[in-house]
């Protein structure tokens, strides 16, 4: 290759070039047809035919020339070639369109294998199409505009691996739809998937998939309790919605939803937003190795002792990795063989160094990373001086964390941070490796006086030093 | 891999020398292997040559320490998509022949996040464009001969071809 030299596109394999056309829409590949012999084969060959238009942002529609493309395909693409993606997203105004796009989507997968289907706005009249999709692996529906009252059809795909929904209001019962209709499914996404206003029915949201591995859920309201019960799931990742119609208008409150899960091989849990009644079993978290739980707010502390009282794994198992954000409160908790723990909290919790170290800290024997994160840490004025701060620090029992290898801290007390190094550098935790620090770019003279300190500690160490990359108010 | 070594050397194919941090060296496949190989040893003076010229090799090198921090510790979100923006800041600078270059230096590097972002700028330029436009920018030549291309435009009444 020389600098000055052009590469022709013909340059490229035909694998570059399919991967290229992957990022294009069926217009453009079909304009490309006709660019030379070559791009006609492979625009009939390429790998994925994704289609999108939206009236509403261009009141022309593309759909005529796309149809005289695709009557093509089914002639002379050879018929083993599989598809990988099909997505579709449209909401053509003419209705003779939309009934031609059915027909090509349709004509696809009568005559080829498709491992991918993707659509967005056309759900009800799909619905009842699906069960000609044998051969399919992955279903996203998405109805992004505004959900739609559907009546979840009567279908069986076993190829079915992952399915995604959003955005669908039903009164039908949903887990039990899933679990009947795709047997093989592993993993689960349900979006916004609620049930109508205007029901008076009281429903429940039972997950039952026996060979589900992934499980998330989000924004999932209106059910009167939600239950997960399935044998093999590893992730499991539940958002509670706190800012939907029924919940800000009270009609349901969150500690009235009942979350219930049963699943003896989690490893990974993560909860976004306020609490719900959590039940569980013994068995239920016995192989978690992460947490993460963002956004709860302890000021009903029943709530959250409750809730971490549920998932106690930390003392019954192997909990390696937790990770709490946006937490105003400290539950009291025992980290037993957490590993790694990061902790983004709002500076309220932060004022006492004592509340840090012998809430936390002492708990821990294990951790090898440690990450602090006060989440307003600039605006808040220095609490403490230095030696007050290395005072509390000498308090503390750190041998007990001698293994620590890496720690990373934000705060707003630089003062604070460096002793809370020393303390720790000189006392005990020989093993380590390395440190960043993030800190307002004001303290800049203070790090370095107070990092000569440290040089006398382990040899192996590297200190990083970073000032914070979001911009905020000035301290 | 001796693990006092913190930055290697390389040859581009025009024969210039480039220090890469091992970190950043970690991102390709086979630069990789070459690392777990005996060639950047301490006792070992032979510089390895990259089959990817000069100008390309700056950029390549750029993406790589720029991606690195990332692809070795993972980071949040707010990072991510600093790093989108980044992204797409450092795709506008080059001109088309530079891209195709960099594509292909990625593709041989086996570099995915490189290569599918090379493949999606170029996918952009080709959007919108007539058939003839992609014919010029592209180097293509038009081997239709001129009954076939009045089929075409026949068969696709809506599409622009000069």
């Amino acid at each position: 290759m020389k600098a000055k030299s052009r590469i022709s596109l013909n340059n490229f394999s035909d694998a570059i070039l399919l991967h290229i056309f992957s990022f294009l829409e069926v217009e453009d590949i079909a304009r490309l047809k006709a660019v030379s012999r070559r791009f006609q084969t492979l625009c009939i060959s390429t790998p994925s035919f994704s289609f999108s238009h939206n009236p509403r942002h261009s009141p022309n529609c593309s759909c005529l020339h796309v149809f005289n493309f695709m009557k093509t395909i089914p002639r002379q693409r050879p018929l083993d070639l599989k598809i990988n993606l099909l997505s579709f997203s449209s909401y053509c105004m003419k209705s003779k369109h939309r009934k031609l796009h059915m027909r090509w989507l349709c004509r696809l997968f009568q005559a080829f294998r498709v491992d991918q289907l993707s659509l967005k706005y056309e759900l009800p009249s799909i619905f009842k199409s699906l069960p000609k999709f044998q051969s399919l692996k992955v279903l996203k529906l998405v109805m992004t505009e505004h959900c739609v009252s559907v009546k979840l059809p009567e279908i069986k795909l076993a190829s079915l691996e992952t399915l995604h929904m959003e955005g669908i209001e039903t009164q039908d019962l949903v887990g039990e739809w899933v679990s009947q209709s795709f047997p093989s499914l592993k993993r689960l996404f349900l979006y916004d998937v609620n049930v109508p206003r205007v029901s008076t029915k009281q429903l429940d949201l039972i997950i039952r998939s026996s060979c589900l591995e992934d499980l998330t859920l989000k924004r999932c309201c209106g059910f009167k309790s939600v239950r997960i019960i399935t044998d093999k799931l590893r992730a499991l990742s539940y958002f509670n919605c706190r800012f939907c119609v029924n919940c800000v208008f009270g009609l349901k409150k969150h500690d009235e939803i009942v979350v219930e899960v049963s699943a003896p091989n989690l490893r990974s849990f993560t909860w976004d937003g306020p609490p719900a009644r959590l039940c569980y079993d013994k068995m239920a978290f016995k192989s978690l190795h992460k947490a993460t739980i963002t956004g709860i707010v302890f000021h009903n502390l029943n709530l959250g002792e409750q809730l971490f009282e549920a998932i106690r794994w930390v003392e019954i198992l192997s909990l390696d990795t937790l990770v709490l954000k946006d937490l105003y409160g400290m539950p009291l908790i025992s980290f037993g063989d957490v590993r790694y723990l990061e902790i983004q909290v709002k500076r309220k919790f932060f004022y006492n160094v004592d509340d840090v170290l012998t809430n936390f800290l002492k708990r821990i024997s294990n951790l090898d990373i440690l990450a602090l994160a006060p989440d307003d840490y600039y605006e808040e004025p220095d609490p403490f001086d230095f030696k007050d701060a290395l005072r509390e620090c000498k308090k503390t029992k750190w041998k007990k964390i001698k293994g620590l290898k890496k720690v990373k801290l934000a705060t707003g007390s630089m003062y604070f941070a460096i002793a809370f190094l020393i303390g720790m550098l000189k006392k005990s935790c020989v093993h380590m490796e390395e440190m960043t620090l993030i800190y307002p770019s004001c303290y800049h003279k203070s790090v370095e006086r107070y990092l000569n300190c440290l040089e006398s500690g382990s040899s192996s160490l590297s200190i990083n030093l970073s000032p914070p990359n979001r911009k905020r108010k000035r301290c | 891999m001796s693990s006092s070594v913190e930055a290697i050397t390389v040859l581009s194919s025009d024969g210039d020398e480039f220090k890469i941090t091992v970190s950043a060296a970690k991102l390709s496949k086979p630069l990789n292997w070459m690392l777990e190989d005996v060639c950047f040893s301490d006792d070992c003076d032979e510089v390895p040559t990259i089959e990817v010229n000069s100008k390309t090799l700056v950029k390549v090198i750029e993406y790589c320490e720029k991606h690195a921090p990332r692809a070795n510790s993972g980071a949040s979100d707010s990072d991510a998509e600093e790093l989108k923006k980044w992204d797409i800041e450092f795709m506008k600078m080059d001109v088309k022949d530079i891209l195709f270059h960099i594509l292909m230096a990625a593709n041989y590097l086996h570099m995915e996040g490189l290569y599918d972002l090379a493949c999606q700028t170029a996918a952009d330029l080709m959007k919108g464009m007539t058939v003839s436009q992609i014919r010029k920018i592209f180097h293509i030549k038009n081997d239709f001969s001129s009954e076939e291309q009045e089929q075409l435009r026949r068969q696709h009444p809506g599409c622009s071809f000069d």
